[in-house]
C-alpha cells in the first residue's frame, strides 16, 4: 500500500471515532474484563476464593466432558443450521430472483421469520412439536404418515434435528436477503453469454452466479456461523439443553456455567474459546473464497 | 432446443418455479399461521386432537386480555399478561432508537471505508466484527457492573447502547459496501457547487444512499427486537421490559394458557414484520450494493 | 471533500453528546429514600401485591417497592443484582440456594432479632433446620411442602381399583391395567423438563424407597453404599421404555402443562407437592375436581418409607441500609403478627401452600379449607414423613441439581445404563467438591 497522505488518515479516524467510542467505551471494557476474568478462578458465589490462575481455566478444558460434549453438539449443530440455511436461503433466492406472479408475496412471507424474536420462535415451535396437541403431531396423522402422536422432542437425536430445523427456519431470511441482493446484480449479459454457449442450468450456476455470490456468501457463512455458535433463545426455550445433553450447545452451557453455576472465570474461558473458533473459521473461509489473493474488505 | 417446435415445449422452469414457491411459502408461513390459528381460539380448542386447523369457535378474548387483563384473564391472572402491552411499547422504542443510533455512527464509519484509502482500514474493519465474535455472555456481568455504574438499570437507555454496539459492526459492514457503490461524481458535482461536507452527505448523498440505509436500519431494528439475554438482566419492571423477556415468562409463568401465548407471540411479530415489509424493496436494494464485490 | 474546522467540532460535539446521554440516567437503583426494595419469583404476583399493600396500610411509614422475577430466571437474576451490588433489602430464598448465597455474602443472619427464636419454636424441626446453617438462622418461612403422590380416582375405578398403589411394582401393575383396558396411552406422567427449579420427584422416589443419594456429610453413597438410586434409575428407565407406563412427553413437561393434563384427566398418577391438589380439585379451574386423589409416596419396597420436603423463606440481605423497616415486612410475611402467623395462613388459605406452624394444623377454618382438597390424615402422615434433602448444606448442590437432570433425562431416554447413571453422579460430586475445595 502507497504512503497515504497523512490528512487522510487522520480523517478516517475522525469519522471512525463515533463508533469507536461507543464500541470502547460500552464494550471493549465488558470485553477485555472477561479475558482477564477467564485467567481467575471466579465463582461469583466465593468471592473471597477469587485469584489468578494464569491459563488454568484453559488448560482444564482438554478434560472437561461437559465442555468437549458442548463443543461436539455446538459443531454437528452448525454444520446442519448452516447446510440447511446455505441451501434453502440458495434456491429461495434464486427462486425470488425469477419473475413470476405472487413474487413479492413471497417476498413478503420470507421475511416473516426475521421478525419473530428468538424466544418466540422457540415457543411456536414448542406449540408444534408438543408430544400431545402438536400441528406437526396432528398434520402427520392426517397425512396417514404416522399411527400415533410421537414425542417429537424426547430422543436425542429427534430433539437435536428439530432444535437445529427451528433455528433455520428463523435464520433464514436474512441468508435470503443477502443471497438475492447479490443476485440482482449479476449482469444478464452473463446469463445470455452462457446460454449461448449451450451451458446447461447447473453449469451456468456454476460458472455464472456462484462467482458473483461470493462475497454475499461470504457474508452469509460468517455470520450464520456466529449465529449458529451463539444460539441460545430457541435452544433455551424448546428443550433447554436435553433431553440430557443432547441439545447442550457451546452456548447454553456456557450461560449455565456464568449464570447457574456462578463460575464466571471458567464460563469467560469458554467465551474466549468460542470468540477464536469463530475466528478462525472466518478467517478459514475469507481464505477459501478468496484463494486469489483479490480480498478487499 | 430451438429447433423443437414451440407448441411441445413443456414450460420446465415455470414448473419448477412455482412448485418450489408454493412450497416455500408454505414453509415460511405454515408455523406462523398456526399461532396465528391458535391466538383466535378458546383454550381448549388449540389442545384438541386432531388440531382445529380453522379456529371453530373464533374468539378474541386471547388479545382483549391484554387490554384489560383483569377481565377475560381474570382466571389466568398473569403478570405477563398484563406487562405485554408495555413491553411493546418498550421494544419499539428501543429498537426504533437502536435503529436510528446506529445509522448515525454507522454513516460517518462506513463512509471512511469507502471513500478514504487509511491506514489500518482493514484492521479496524475486522476488529469491529471480532467485538461480535464474542459471546454476549460472556460481557453480560461487566455490561451489567457498568449500567450500574451509569445508573442505567432497568432504563431503555441501558438497552438502546448495548443494543447500538451489538448491531454496530454489522450495519458498518452493510452500509460501507453500499457506499461504495455511490458514484463519486455526485460528491464531486456537488463540491463544484461549494457545499460543504456535512451539506453534500446530506442533501446529495445520503438520499442516494437510502435503501442501503432502509437495510442497515431494518437489520439493526430487528437485532434489538429479536435479543433476550441482555433485556432479561438489564431490566426488571415493565418501564423497560422487552417483549422476548415477557415471552419468556409464558414459557414458565404459573399460569399461562397456549392461547394467550400465542396472541402475544402474533403480537411480538407484527411491528417489525410490517417495518420489513414497508421498506420491502429498499430492504433487498440496500443489501444487493454490498454483495457486487466479487 | 476538505474537512473544515467546524465539521470537526460538530462531530466532537456528537460524541459529547453520546457520552452526556450515558450519563443522565435513573436512580432508582439505589435506596436513599429509606424504601425496602422486596423481590421474589413471580408466583402469584398479584396476591403477593395485595398482602404488601395491606402491610403498608399497617404501617404507614414503611415504603415497599415489590419486584417480581420469573421464577426461571430468579436465582440467575437475584446473583447478578448482588454482583452488581444492586441487591434487594429482602428477598424469597429457596433452600436450595441457601448456604451457597451466604457462602456469597448476600444474607445476614437474623438472630437476635426480635420474635425470630419465638418463630422457630413455633415450626417444625425440619423447617428450623433448613433455614439453618452453621448454627445460625437466616430466613422466616415462607411455605413448606411435601411430595406425595397423586391419583385419578375416577381412571383407577374405571380399571377395577379401589385402592391407589403403596409401592411403585403396585403403581406398575395398576399402570399397565390402565393402559391394557384402553383407558390411557400412557398412566402416568412426570415434569421432566430442564428448566432451573428442583425435580423434587427423583428425591421424592429415592427418600420413599428408604434411600439417600447422599449420606450426612454430604458424602455420595448413590454408587457406592447405597443401591437405591439406581434401582429408581433402573425403575423409570423400565417405566419409560420398557412397560411404557411413563410418558416419554415428560421430558417435554413443565409443571403448568402437568397441572393442565393432571386437570384434564389425561394422566391417572403423577407426583406432585401437596398443595397442587387444591387447584386439582377445584371446581373452577379443573375438569377432574373432586376425583384427584392424594396418597403417600410409593417406593421400591412394600411400603412408603417416607418422602421429601422443601421449604421457602424470606431473608435479609447482608448490606441493607433499612434493616429495621425490612425485617418489619420480614416478620409480617414470616412470623407472627398480632400473634398469628398471618401471611402463612393467608397463603394455605388462598393457594393451599403448606404451613411450617405447627398451630395452623388445629386451626378450624384450616382445617375446613384442608378437607376440600385432601385427606387430612393422609396430608398429615406426609407431612410427618417427609425430610429434606442432607446435601443442602454444600454450596455445589445447584451444580449437581442441574447434572441430576440431565442424568435422569439420559435415563428416561434410554441413553445410559443406570449403573453409568450413578457412577457420573459420583463422579460429578467428586469434580464439584474438588472445585469448590
Amino acid at each position: 500500500m502507497a504512503r497515504k497522505p497523512f490528512s487522510d488518515n487522520v480523517r478516517a479516524y475522525v469519522l471512525n471515532a463515533p463508533a469507536i467510542t461507543v464500541i470502547a467505551l460500552l464494550v471493549a471494557y465488558p470485553i477485555g474484563y472477561s479475558f482477564w476474568v477467564s485467567l481467575h478462578r471466579d465463582n461469583l458465589k466465593q468471592p473471597l476464593a477469587k485469584r489468578f490462575i494464569g491459563l488454568d481455566n484453559y488448560f482444564s478444558l482438554f478434560h472437561d466432558d461437559a465442555f468437549l460434549t458442548a463443543l461436539r453438539v455446538s459443531a454437528l449443530f452448525v454444520l446442519v443450521v448452516l447446510g440447511f440455511t446455505v441451501v434453502l436461503a440458495m434456491i429461495l433466492a434464486l427462486v425470488l430472483n425469477e419473475t413470476f406472479r405472487g413474487r413479492g408475496l413471497l417476498l413478503s412471507l420470507a421475511l416473516l421469520p426475521w421478525a419473530m424474536p428468538g424466544v418466540v420462535n422457540g415457543l411456536m415451535w414448542r406449540t408444534i412439536f408438543d408430544a400431545k396437541t402438536g400441528a406437526l403431531n396432528g398434520l402427520l396423522t392426517e397425512l396417514g404418515l404416522i399411527d400415533s402422536y410421537h414425542a417429537w422432542l424426547t430422543t436425542g437425536s429427534g430433539a437435536f434435528f428439530f432444535t437445529a430445523m427451528a433455528q433455520v427456519w428463523n435464520t433464514l431470511p436474512f441468508s435470503v436477503i443477502i443471497l438475492l441482493a447479490g443476485l440482482a446484480t449479476i449482469p444478464s449479459e452473463l446469463y445470455d453469454a452462457a446460454k449461448v454457449d449451450r451451458a446447461g442450468v447447473l453449469q451456468r450456476f456454476r460458472q455464472v452466479t456462484l462467482p458473483w455470490l461470493t462475497h454475499p456468501l461470504l457474508i452469509v457463512l460468517i455470520l450464520e456461523t456466529m449465529n449458529a455458535f451463539r444460539a441460545f433463545d430457541t435452544i433455551y426455550v424448546l428443550t433447554g439443553g436435553g433431553p440430557g445433553t443432547a441439545t447442550t450447545t457451546i452456548a447454553l452451557l456456557d450461560v449455565q456455567t456464568v449464570l447457574t453455576y456462578t463460575d464466571f472465570g471458567l464460563g469467560s474461558a469458554y467465551a474466549w474459546v468460542i470468540t477464536a473458533i469463530t475466528l478462525l473459521i472466518s478467517i478459514g473461509y475469507i481464505g477459501l473464497l478468496y484463494r486469489r489473493g483479490n480480498f478487499e474488505v | 432446443m430451438t429447433t423443437v417446435p414451440l407448441r411441445y415445449r413443456i414450460p420446465w422452469k415455470k414448473i419448477v418455479v412455482y412448485t418450489l414457491a408454493v412450497l416455500f411459502a408454505l414453509y415460511l408461513v405454515l408455523p406462523f399461521y398456526w399461532i396465528v390459528a391458535m391466538s383466535f381460539m378458546p383454550e381448549a380448542d388449540a389442545t384438541a386432537v386432531p388440531p382445529q386447523w380453522i379456529p371453530e369457535h373464533p374468539t378474541l378474548d386471547n388479545y382483549l386480555g391484554f387490554v384489560n387483563p383483569s377481565d377475560a384473564q381474570a382466571l389466568v391472572g398473569s403478570r405477563a399478561v398484563e406487562e405485554t402491552p408495555y413491553s411493546l411499547l418498550n421494544s419499539f422504542v428501543v429498537a426504533g432508537s437502536t435503529a436510528l443510533l446506529n445509522l448515525v455512527l454507522a454513516i460517518f464509519a462506513a463512509y471512511s471505508f469507502s471513500r478514504i484509502k487509511f491506514r489500518g482500514s482493514q484492521l479496524l474493519l475486522i476488529l469491529y466484527l471480532i467485538t461480535r465474535m464474542v459471546p454476549g455472555i460472556a460481557i453480560i456481568i461487566p455490561y451489567y457492573l457498568l449500567m450500574r455504574e451509569f445508573r442505567l438499570l432497568d432504563t431503555y437507555l441501558a438497552l438502546i447502547l448495548s443494543y447500538t454496539t451489538f448491531a454496530l459492526p454489522i450495519t458498518i459492514w452493510i452500509l460501507k459496501d453500499f457506499f461504495r457503490s455511490v458514484p463519486r461524481e455526485l460528491e464531486d458535482a456537488a463540491r463544484v457547487d461549494r457545499c460543504g461536507w456535512f451539506r453534500t452527505m446530506w442533501s446529495v448523498f445520503l438520499p442516494v444512499a437510502a435503501p442501503g440505509l432502509v437495510a442497515a436500519a431494518v437489520f439493526s431494528f430487528m437485532t434489538a427486537w429479536n435479543e433476550f439475554m441482555f433485556a432479561l438482566f438489564l431490566t426488571s419492571t415493565k418501564a423497560a421490559k422487552t417483549i422476548p423477556v415477557v415471552a419468556a415468562n409464558f414459557a414458565t409463568d404459573f399460569n399461562t394458557q397456549y392461547t394467550v401465548m400465542a396472541a402475544a407471540g402474533v403480537l411480538a411479530v407484527i411491528p417489525p414484520l410490517v417495518l420489513a415489509l414497508i421498506f420491502q424493496r429498499k430492504l433487498v436494494a440496500g443489501m444487493a450494493a454490498g454483495s457486487v464485490k466479487g | 471533500m476538505n474537512f473544515t474546522r467546524r465539521e470537526a467540532l460538530k462531530l466532537a460535539g456528537l460524541g459529547i453528546s453520546t457520552s452526556l446521554l450515558a450519563a443522565c440516567g435513573n436512580d432508582s437503583g439505589s435506596s436513599g429514600d429509606g424504601t425496602v426494595r422486596f423481590e421474589g419469583w413471580d408466583y402469584e404476583a398479584k396476591l403477593v401485591q395485595q398482602n404488601i399493600d395491606r402491610f403498608t396500610k399497617l404501617n404507614a411509614d414503611i415504603k415497599v417497592a415489590y419486584t417480581p422475577i420469573t421464577s426461571a430466571q430468579y436465582v440467575q437474576k437475584v446473583v447478578a443484582e448482588f454482583t452488581g451490588n444492586a441487591g434487594p433489602d429482602a428477598l424469597y430464598v429457596y433452600d436450595d440456594s441457601l448456604v451457597g448465597w451466604v457462602e456469597a455474602g448476600y444474607l445476614q443472619p437474623l438472630d437476635g432479632l426480635d420474635g425470630v427464636d419465638e418463630v422457630y419454636d413455633a415450626i417444625f424441626p425440619s423447617n428450623a433446620e433448613a433455614m439453618t446453617y452453621k448454627g445460625k438462622r437466616y430466613g422466616l418461612p415462607y411455605y413448606t411442602d411435601s411430595q406425595c403422590l397423586v391419583y385419578n380416582a375416577e381412571i383407577l375405578g374405571k380399571a377395577g381399583f379401589t385402592a391407589p398403589p403403596a409401592s411403585l411394582d403396585e403403581l406398575e401393575q395398576q399402570a399397565l391395567k390402565i393402559k391394557s383396558d384402553g383407558l390411557l396411552q400412557y398412566p402416568m406422567g412426570v415434569c421432566a423438563q430442564l428448566s432451573d427449579t428442583w425435580w423434587s420427584w427423583v428425591w421424592a422416589l429415592i427418600f420413599s424407597s428408604g434411600g439417600d443419594m447422599f449420606d450426612k456429610d454430604a458424602t455420595p453413597v448413590m454408587k457406592s453404599k447405597d443401591p437405591t438410586t439406581k434401582n429408581v434409575f433402573a425403575w423409570l428407565q423400565s417405566a419409560t421404555n420398557t412397560t411404557k407406563i411413563l410418558d416419554p412427553a415428560s421430558l417435554q413437561l413443565l409443571p403448568i402443562p402437568l397441572d393442565n393434563a393432571m386437570m384434564s384427566s389425561q394422566y391417572a398418577f403423577s407426583i406432585v407437592p401437596r398443595y397442587a391438589l387444591r387447584n386439582y380439585n377445584d371446581p373452577a379451574q379443573s375438569k377432574a375436581a373432586g376425583k384427584m386423589k392424594m396418597a403417600l409416596m410409593p417406593g421400591l419396597e412394600a411400603e412408603s418409607k417416607g418422602t421429601v420436603s422443601n421449604t421457602r423463606m424470606y431473608s435479609l440481605s447482608a448490606n441493607t441500609e433499612v434493616k429495621d423497616k425490612a425485617f418489619t415486612l420480614l416478620t409480617y410475611l414470616g412470623g407472627y403478627t398480632d400473634k398469628v402467623p398471618y401471611t402463612a395462613k393467608f397463603w394455605f388459605m388462598q393457594r393451599g401452600l403448606g404451613f411450617t406452624f405447627e398451630e395452623l394444623a388445629d386451626d378450624s377454618e384450616v382445617k375446613q379449607e384442608l378437607a376440600k382438597f385432601a385427606d387430612p390424615a393422609i396430608y398429615q402422615q406426609l407431612a410427618e414423613s417427609a425430610h429434606s434433602r442432607n446435601v443442602l448444606g454444600v454450596p455445589w448442590y445447584t451444580e449437581f441439581e442441574t447434572e441430576m437432570h440431565k442424568v435422569v433425562q439420559q435415563v428416561m431416554s434410554n441413553q445410559v445404563t443406570p449403573d453409568a447413571a450413578v457412577a457420573s453422579l459420583d463422579k460429578t460430586v467428586g469434580d464439584l467438591k474438588k472445585k469448590y475445595s
